[in-house]
């Protein structure tokens, strides 16, 4: 599969106009007939799309704005006019799909070439891509083939509002044209640069193995570059980013090496990291081959590093879990986003300590266990279809549960055996398209069956939960002289998955025990005779089970235990009373 | 000295304001006080479980307890609501203890009720002022920021907004200042309530470099105390640390300097009504 693309960028009315060459092979089993094309610039032509009745409001708090599409003028394989027979809405109202009947079957190994001519009028930035000040971010802008599975079968659907990557690898050659004050990156490596008219540049760039092509452009941004190891980096930053940016590459200087060595070393020679201005935050946060758009304000905060530090970690390991391991994100979503979201908290995690992952803030720390588990509250089964998903939801089942759910993997279960098994499922996916099965296979390897079928597929595929509690926790003397003490402490399991787990007990003399707990049970009574008294139970004491839904019923105090002088309601009424001052007389 | 003397012969009723004061802040955070206390008064680790964990009781409280948490953030903002309104005449009654003789807490009652109806028009009147003084300081900002932002430079556009926003919001002090010297006029006989307002705002302008200072500076000195004194609650709370009463009393004698600077304010503010206009406060 290659594609050949010659395209002319008028960014005075946000106007792409393109040739393009598609050599395109059969790798199916069987003679194809048809072919899919997705065009996808469509969703935002009008409140038709699947992608507009899916947002009505417009994304992560983004409306709509000025619309967009894309006009084939052009489709020809050979001397045929390919336009006449096909069919524009596959789905009534949306035009994101486009169907073309072959004049002749193409034969399994066969190869099809073809010739498109397009305009593709972008959208005011909203979702993903799109211009907004003088900024223009090209995606999902050519019309790009569905992917032929091996069964001979179209793996195509519309654009939706959550989930759209799914292609075959290829190699792009793309030519872009564009007035000479604009400063153009796009996905691959730059073959060059030079002046075709007065005042116009033609950019070339080349890419291989890569499933999409994206491209920026703006009079505005300014490069700032490093490398990372044999890797070419480049952040592009309007002015005043500088610090934004800096901290952005930071982030990827230290996720290229720690990703490189988990899931195979980054194969491309450059990357490209844009960090959009105001107003154009509805391109932050995606993900495309070679290059990403991170997000935050030029404003950075000290300690906060869920802006833009996760933002960028998390972009840049798609470049893993989407850009290599190409799974199908409309109908698995959670095998990108969730993996990448575990793996930017590791990130985040190894970087700042486990406690301040987060944030940190003079003597205030938040973890990203935290972080997850707000955001998963509502949380459905994870391996679902990304447009199964109400927008409440889909962040809570595709991100921060799956996170929760491997990270307690790992912390339980070993991290030497859970980074195995990553590595195996990264590996064996590499260019290719692997599916929850490959995952699961992967920890079948590394942890054995009963792991899987106990614990990750339920906790996946079914959204089954995993926690332990306390529930009473006694302690009294057996003689009156209190030499001998009888404790019971019970322990119940809550949610249906099988965690071991182990119970810390702290006695008054300060010993200290801890009580492995067989996670069979749903039900556990622990009873303890010594030679003092009971102060504390702790289930979970070392929080290896962060998709716990509640840390605060895991610990409970004996009436034995001292009271403690509790000065957080006195401190409250005093900072009452400081505000009531500022209102009050 | 003079107003220093004035405000401590009336420490009575400065302490009557200042108990009010805390008699409401105990109400506005009993209820969540009480679902913290409910939540983790069983844990070994108690309260310290808020900050222990990276956050992680946070979820807990905010999903496991949620009504009562969203009681505990309503009634701070309801009984802020109704200090706010009592605020005035309290404020009045305060200035007019200090400014006469009659210093008993049955004196301040008696002036907060007397003087009620006129000090809540005058707060109708100093609210609408500081209304215009906040349009004027989201306008400077947001000016500043239209003005940056022609630049190309989100940084400086922000940095512009804020600065205007912070010189626009420096015109809160000496309206805070006329809003008391406002309310020293409706206190001590002089009181209907434009003329007052008038009068006050005239003696803020007429010495706006005085009165801005000294208004900054007990401002700025109770901000301090009241800030001192949460941080000896978080210093004596530590591990092994006082007994809630010795939590209580250090706090409770710091937030009285705090009321007790606020009073001093206000008997200069007394002082100046009897002097001519232009004079100095």
């Amino acid at each position: 599969m290659s594609y050949r693309i010659r395209a002319t960028l008028d960014p005075a009315i946000h106007v792409v106009r393109a040739t393009m060459d598609v050599r395109w092979t059969n790798t199916s089993s069987r003679p194809a007939t048809t072919l899919l094309w997705h065009l996808y610039l469509n969703a935002f032509r009008d409140q038709r799309s699947v992608f507009a009745r899916e947002a009505p409001a417009g994304l992560r708090g983004r409306s709509f704005g000025a619309p967009g599409r894309i006009d084939v003028v052009q489709l020809r394989a050979g001397s045929i006019d390919l336009l006449p027979t096909a069919r524009r809405e596959l789905v009534p109202g949306d035009t994101t799909q486009l169907e073309t009947p072959l004049p002749s079957a193409v034969a399994p190994g066969a190869t099809l070439e073809l010739s498109v001519v397009f305009r593709a009028v972008l959208p005011e930035v909203s979702a993903r891509t799109g211009w907004a000040r003088d900024l223009h971010v090209v995606a999902q802008w050519f019309p790009k083939l569905a992917r032929l599975e091996p069964d001979g079968t179209w793996r195509s659907f519309a654009f939706h509002a959550n989930g759209e990557f799914y292609a075959d690898f290829g190699s792009y050659d793309v030519e872009i044209t564009a007035p000479e004050d604009q400063v153009v990156a796009a996905t691959g490596v730059s073959a060059g640069r030079r002046r075709n008219a007065p005042g116009r540049v033609v950019h070339t760039f080349r890419a291989d193995r890569v499933h999409d092509f994206a491209f920026v452009a703006s009079p505005s941004l300014r490069p700032h570059r490093r490398r990372v190891g044999a890797v070419d980096v480049t952040a592009l930053a309007y002015p005043g980013y500088e610090r934004a940016a800096d901290a952005a590459l930071d982030a990827v200087a230290f996720g290229i090496p720690w990703l490189s060595r988990r899931f195979g070393p980054y194969p491309y020679p450059a990357l490209t990291v844009l960090m959009p201005p105001l107003g154009a935050e509805g391109a932050a946060g995606m993900e495309y081959p070679t290059l990403f758009a991170s997000g935050g304000p030029w404003l950075t905060l000290r300690g906060v590093h869920v802006l833009h530090e996760h933002v960028a970690l998390h972009e840049l390991a798609h470049q893993w879990f989407q850009g290599m391991v190409a799974t199908d994100e409309s109908r698995w979503p959670m095998l990108d986003e969730g993996l990448t979201e575990w793996a930017t908290a590791r990130m985040l995690r190894e970087r700042h300590g486990a406690r301040c992952s987060a944030a940190h803030i003079s003597s205030l720390c938040v973890s990203m266990d935290t972080v997850h588990r707000f955001a998963a509250v509502d949380a459905m089964p994870s391996l679902a279809a990304a447009h199964d998903y109400p927008p409440s939801a889909y962040g809570a089942s595709v991100y921060f549960q799956p996170a929760l759910v491997l990270e307690t993997a790992r912390r339980v279960w070993g991290a030497r055996l859970f980074d195995e098994a990553l590595r195996r499922y990264a590996m064996r996916g590499r260019f290719s398209h692997p599916t929850p099965e490959t995952l699961f296979r992967a920890f079948e390897e590394t942890h054995g069956a009963t792991f899987v079928d106990s614990f990750l597929r339920p906790a996946l595929a079914d959204g089954v939960g995993a926690g332990w509690a306390l529930g009473r926790t006694l302690t009294w003397p057996l003689t009156t002289e209190r030499k001998v003490w009888q404790s019971e402490v019970d322990v119940r399991r809550v949610g249906g998955l099988e965690v071991p787990t182990v119970v810390a007990l702290r006695y008054a003399d300060g010993r200290s025990e801890r009580v492995r707990i067989d996670p069979r049970r749903t039900w556990t009574r622990l009873v303890r005779t010594s030679t003092s008294a009971l102060m504390a139970a702790e289930v979970d004491p070392d929080r290896r089970i962060p998709m716990d839904a509640s840390f605060v019923d895991n610990a409970r105090s004996t009436a034995e235990a001292p009271s403690r002088t509790s000065t957080l309601g006195l401190r409250l009424v005093a900072l009452g009373q400081a505000l009531l001052s500022w209102v009050g007389p | 000295m003079r107003a220093l003397r004035l405000a401590w012969s009336a420490r009575t009723a400065t302490f009557v304001v200042h108990a009010l004061v805390g008699l409401a802040a105990v109400i506005a955070v009993a209820p969540i006080s009480a679902m913290l206390e409910s939540a983790l008064g069983d844990h070994p680790d108690g309260e310290a479980l808020l900050l222990a964990h990276g956050g992680a009781a946070w979820v807990d409280i905010t999903y496991g307890w949620g009504d009562a948490l969203r009681a505990g953030i309503v009634s701070p903002i309801l009984v802020g609501t109704v200090v706010a309104i009592v605020s005035g005449p309290l404020t009045c009654g305060w200035i007019a203890t200090i400014g006469r003789a009659e210093h008993g807490a049955t004196h301040l009652v008696r002036q907060c009720v007397l003087l009620g109806p006129r000090a809540w028009l005058l707060e109708i009147v100093a609210l609408a002022a500081r209304a215009a003084v906040a349009a004027i300081a989201l306008g400077a900002g947001a000016g500043a920021a239209a003005v940056g932002g022609a630049l190309g430079d989100d940084r400086v556009a922000g940095i512009a907004a804020v600065a205007a926003f912070a010189l626009a919001a420096l015109l809160l002090i000496p309206a805070g200042a006329a809003t008391d010297l406002a309310r020293a006029e409706i206190a001590l006989g002089r009181g209907r309530v434009l003329p007052a307002a008038w009068l006050g705002l005239r003696a803020a302008v007429c010495a706006p470099h005085r009165t801005t200072a000294v208004y900054a500076t007990l401002g700025s000195l109770g901000l301090a105390l009241a800030l001192v004194s949460l941080a000896a609650g978080e210093l004596l709370a530590g591990p092994g640390g006082a007994s809630a009463v010795a939590v209580l009393a250090a706090q409770q004698t710091l937030l009285l300097g705090r009321t007790f600077v606020r009073s001093c304010w206000l008997a200069s503010c007394a002082l100046r009504v009897a002097r001519p206009v232009n004079a100095t406060v």
